[in-house]
């Protein structure tokens, strides 16, 4: 099942002789389950992408279709909806809130959206995230490794469709760092959760299903390893 | 200059916004603290020269001394200069007009009396030897006798008696008549031979229901014998409060009988006589430079202390390359002698620049306000100004001290990794259950944001905190002094009373005449009459059932006698009275049921505690009869007439007379009166008439020239305007001075939580990222403009009530009222806080709120 369809999507920075093209008409879809990896040297528009898709930041030309919703075809509200529903957001700098407990963080879209806290799914997840013992500390209480964590269990709280991981390694040392990579890889496996990472690991990107290159903002190489 | 200096400059530099901030509030502060000590030395100056034009310059008074102790007045330390003055008694002034002012009184001065007096002369010239006088040309144009200079006259100088009097009258007694013919005498008569040199303007003592014409001689201290006795009227070296006991001391030691003091002058020195009012202005004062003072220092300290905090990170980075602890603490230090060095300058010049364009513009308005000649002027005290650079100084040094011991122990890694959470737990954060249940998740986020940042916060509250409590105690100071001016002057809502001293009646003619004088802009005619009424036990006043309590006897079959003063009103003044009250008039009117309104609240002084009182005179409701009965018979209180309550009111008609306990005053329609006078009373009513007049010197002047025998006129305008210069300056210092530290606060807020919020930009970005709303955005960025808000009046209301608990307390030691809450400026105060945290949240808002996520997302919060 196709979840994510890109057509012809560009964006472009600046006006007139400032103007960069970060994204230079992008085409691909990702089915259903998949686990894909845009790499790509710095610069090269991969993070531009990821936050087309995440639904944070609009194209210049070009569609986003999340199951078959046109998301730029919403507007800023319907937007923030959408991705708190559907999207998984997990960062390089976790960007954690502060002065939210873990637990708190992790419901965090829930209670925007005004649902129930599924008890069942949260322990769940605590447990898979290795996190019963800090459910009530802050974030800067944690350990880099404990902070994302926390912020997968915040994008798997809501079951979005999608997940999207700028990074999520890249502030943490090469322990942590394949820890988070399986964790990820299990949920991936076990969840059957779509799972799109941005990294310019190649050690990472080789853990996935599919590696897509970008380069210039266009894409380079399109390749399924799996 | 070293490098950690060199640093903090160019910090200052490149956080421009932040320092502008900075220099401003301590501009503010000090300009607003300039501009008040400005203004209040400026406005005493004013008022001093002006009491000099009206009542001469002088500070003490000794009066009837001798040539030894004039001496000893002389070579006193506190002496300044000596005016010699006498005043030698009355002559009967031969072919006066006006039988109201049938005398001439005789004034002595020497030459430095002449300086110090207010005599201007209109021709002529001054006397130069005790054979010489001046006169003044009131005895040309009011009594119509004419004397041109070279004219020799002959003066029978005496004191004023009556018939059966062992003392002499003085200036404040009224003429003695019976019968229309003048019944007093003068006696211990000498023969004066002068010749007039000089003609002056009428004095001002003159204007105030005088009853003579002022001439004045010269008198030559070293003519002075030994039983002669002169007054010495004193300008003092320095005048503060210890001239009083100073002066007195003298007094007692040299045995003078009698000091006085200039009080018009000395209270506007601060200086009061009368130990009641003294406490009472000194609270006051005492009170709002308190205020104030801890307004404007509470403000210079919030400003510095949050740009301090924000320069933590950059203080970190010094102590990662090497600054010690001593280099932190003063690089802080030397932002405060920076901007202390920008700042103060300006601070002064502005607040300086402020008033003196506040005079340019005011000063007719202020000249009409206060009923001044004299001109504003700016007076700048070079003491007060050194003394606003020290406080200015040392608030800055305190403001800078904490911070700066706070920031000697950043260390270099706690500002490099990341700021002021680093130590946040989440009990600093924990905020009850029910925030979420009642108001959803963006709430909570909202005040857990509040409780992270105590700091913030804190300046915050704290700064609307100041605003609200400034705000209710200057107006309820205001309306204490008001509600006091009201206690001490009830009733006296006119200019002028005119009755006739034998109690005759006004006739309907008079009235017309004098009515139709130009300049009066309203009056009133009122018959009273006195009356008993035996009112039950349980509606008299609560002070009167005490008393009952005592004595069973005050009571006659369980009823108190009260004293009744009947008042009626002419028909149309009753008619716009009735108005007021909110009575129906044609009630009033009707003769057979007499109807009145009735007085139920009271105002008095209280002679045993030397205070004003408000109390409830009794505790009757409308509809209610009250039985009046004639007093002047004690043996048959037979004529009974009852009188329905129409109304109750606290409200006064122009001219009622304060009573006290056990008294009621009843307004009534004159046909009411009627029925209730009988013939062996009508006598007894007597008559006033009330004006006010856009003139009321002109107007008195022109009532006396009816020459009407008899006639009191009783100008009170002038005891009255006194006070309201009081309660103008006042308010307009207060107001004015609210506006400024609102000011301040304001831009304190607006700047604390723009900067607040920009701080979190990245965490903006993120709840946007995860999916929060615009709505529910704008909602969190609600909640904590709310939860502010509630924090300060929590703190703000309580703190106020104190303040003001605490100025009526200063009050009660001079009037006796209830303490009323100021309902509406409470209710004011409450808006304005969310109308400031408002906007103050939506300018922030605007900001923030179409900031690209991603970029929020990128930016760092190192």
């Amino acid at each position: 099942m196709e979840i994510l369809k890109i057509e012809h999507l560009s964006k472009i920075y600046g006006k007139g002789e400032f103007a960069v093209k970060a994204l230079d008409d992008i085409s691909f879809s990702v089915q259903k389950g998949d686990f894909v990896a845009i790499v790509g040297p710095s610069g090269s528009g991969k993070s531009t992408l990821l936050h087309m898709l995440g639904g944070v930041d609009r194209p210049t030309e070009g569609k986003v279709f999340v199951e078959d919703t046109d998301i730029f075809a919403l507007n800023e509200t319907q937007l923030a909806i959408f991705r708190r529903r559907q999207i998984g957001l997990i960062y390089q700098f976790f960007n954690l809130i502060p002065i939210l407990t873990v637990e708190e963080n992790m419901t965090l879209p829930l209670l925007l959206d005004q649902q129930e806290v599924d008890k069942s799914h949260l322990a769940n997840l605590v447990n898979t995230l290795d996190l019963q013992q800090r459910l009530n500390y802050l974030p800067n209480q944690l350990s880099g490794g404990q902070q994302q964590r926390v912020s997968i269990g915040r994008a798997l709280m809501g079951n979005p469709a999608i997940i999207l991981a700028d990074e999520p390694t890249g502030n943490l040392d090469s322990m942590n760092s394949s820890e988070i990579i399986d964790l990820l890889k299990m949920l991936n496996k076990t969840y059957h959760q779509t799972l799109i990472i941005i990294t310019h690991d190649e050690r990472i990107a080789l853990q996935a299903n599919r590696i897509i290159s970008i380069e210039d903002g266009r894409i380079a190489k399109d390749e399924v390893i799996r | 200059m070293n490098i950690v200096n060199k640093l903090t400059i160019r910090h200052l530099q490149q956080n421009k916004r932040r320092t502008l901030i900075t220099l401003i509030g301590v501009i503010i502060s000090v300009a607003m603290v300039t501009a008040v000590a400005t203004l209040v030395f400026s406005f005493s100056n004013l008022m001093i020269r002006q009491e000099i034009t009206e009542t001469g310059e002088w500070h003490v008074q000794y009066q009837n001394v001798n040539k030894e102790q004039l001496a000893v007045i002389r070579d006193d330390d506190r002496t300044q200069t000596v005016a010699v003055t006498r005043d030698l008694g009355y002559a009967p002034l031969e072919g006066g007009q006006n039988p109201n002012k049938p005398y001439l009184f005789i004034k002595e001065f020497d030459a430095q009396g002449f300086k110090q007096f207010p005599v201007e002369l209109s021709k002529g010239r001054l006397p130069q030897t005790d054979k010489e006088v001046v006169i003044s040309e009131t005895v040309a144009t009011n009594a119509k006798v004419k004397y041109e200079i070279g004219d020799r006259l002959t003066l029978h100088v005496g004191e004023r008696f009556d018939k059966e009097g062992k003392h002499p009258l003085d200036q404040s007694e009224l003429l003695r008549r019976l019968d229309g013919k003048l019944n007093e005498t003068l006696q211990h008569i000498k023969t004066k031979d002068y010749k007039v040199v000089g003609v002056m303007k009428q004095p001002v003592w003159e204007e105030f229901g005088a009853l003579s014409y002022t001439v004045i001689s010269y008198v030559d201290e070293n003519t002075i014998g030994g039983d002669n006795r002169v007054n010495a009227a004193l300008i003092l070296q320095k005048v503060n409060q210890s001239l009083i006991a100073h002066s007195e001391k003298v007094a007692k030691e040299n045995h003078i009988e009698s000091v006085q003091y200039n009080d018009d002058v000395l209270h506007y020195y601060g200086v009061s006589n009368s130990d009641a009012s003294y406490s009472m202005m000194f609270s006051l004062s005492a009170i709002l430079m308190g205020v104030i003072i801890i307004g404007s220092v509470s403000l210079i300290y919030n400003t510095f202390a949050i740009s301090v905090s924000e320069r933590s990170r950059h203080l970190g980075m010094l102590a990662s390359v090497g600054a010690t602890k001593r280099q932190k603490r003063n690089a802080v230090f030397f932002e405060g002698v920076i901007i202390g060095f920008i700042s103060i300058p300006i601070g002064i010049l502005s607040g300086l620049a402020g008033v003196w364009i506040t005079f340019l513009f005011m000063d007719t308005r202020i000249q009409g306000a206060l009923w001044t000649s004299e001109k504003l002027t700016l007076i700048v005290m070079p003491l007060s100004l050194l003394i606003i650079c020290v406080v200015a100084m040392l608030t800055i040094f305190i403001s800078t001290y904490f911070p700066a011991i706070k920031a000697s122990k950043i260390s270099a890694i706690d500002a490099i990794r990341q700021t002021n959470d680093v130590k946040l737990t989440s009990k600093v954060v924990k905020t009850s259950k029910l925030i979420r249940k009642f108001f959803g998740i963006e709430a909570e986020i909202g005040l857990k944001n509040l409780k992270r940042n105590k700091r913030r916060y804190h300046a915050i509250v704290f700064s609307l905190v100041i605003s609200i409590v400034l705000f209710l105690t200057v107006s309820f100071l205001t309306a204490g002094l008001k509600q006091s001016l009201e206690l001490s002057q009830e009733g006296v809502n006119y200019d002028i009373e005119v009755s006739y001293s034998n109690g005759k009646k006004i006739d309907d003619q008079l009235i017309q005449s004098i009515t139709s004088l130009d300049g009066i802009t309203e009056y009133n005619v009122v018959h009273e009459l006195y009356k008993r009424a035996w009112i039950d036990e349980v509606f008299i006043a609560k002070e009167l059932q005490e008393k009952v309590e005592e004595d069973k006897s005050l009571l006659q079959d369980g009823k108190y006698p009260y004293d009744i003063t009947v008042h009626a009103l002419n028909d149309a003044s009753l008619h716009d009275y009735a108005k007021i009250v909110g009575v129906d008039y044609n009630q009033l009117m009707e003769p057979e049921q007499a109807s009145a309104i009735v007085m139920d609240i009271i105002h008095y002084k209280d002679m045993d505690k030397e205070k004003y009182v408000q109390t409830k005179a009794v505790f009757m409701d409308v509809g209610q009869t009250i039985s009046v009965t004639n007093i002047y018979n004690e043996e048959e209180e037979t004529r009974v007439n009852k009188v329905t309550i129409a109304a109750l009111t606290d409200q006064a008609p122009m001219g009622m007379n304060p009573i006290g306990i056990g008294g009621l005053n009843l307004i009534v329609s004159e046909r009411v009166v009627n029925r209730l006078t009988d013939e062996n009373e009508i006598a007894n009513v007597q008559t006033y008439l009330h004006l006010k007049s856009a003139e009321p010197i002109k107007t008195q002047r022109e009532i006396e020239e009816l020459h009407e025998i008899n006639l009191i006129v009783n100008n009170i305008y002038q005891s009255r305007r006194n006070e309201e210069q009081q309660i103008f300056l006042m308010s307009f210092f207060s107001y004015g001075f609210i506006v400024l530290i609102s000011a301040i606060s304001i831009a304190n807020i607006f700047n604390t939580i723009s900067t607040g919020l920009s701080l979190r930009k990245r965490e903006f970005a993120m709840l946007k990222s995860i999916g929060m709303t615009p709505k529910g955005f704008a909602k969190m960025l609600n909640y904590e403009c709310f939860f502010y808000g509630i924090k300060s009046l929590l703190f703000g209301l309580p703190a106020s009530f104190f303040v003001m608990a605490l100025i009526y307390k200063a009050f009660t030691n001079k009037f006796s009222y209830g303490f009323t809450f100021p309902w509406w400026s409470i209710f004011s105060v409450i808006v304005s806080v969310f109308v400031i945290i408002g906007f103050a949240m939506i300018y922030a808002h605007g900001k923030v709120k179409n900031d690209n996520i991603i970029d929020g997302l990128k930016q760092e919060d190192i």
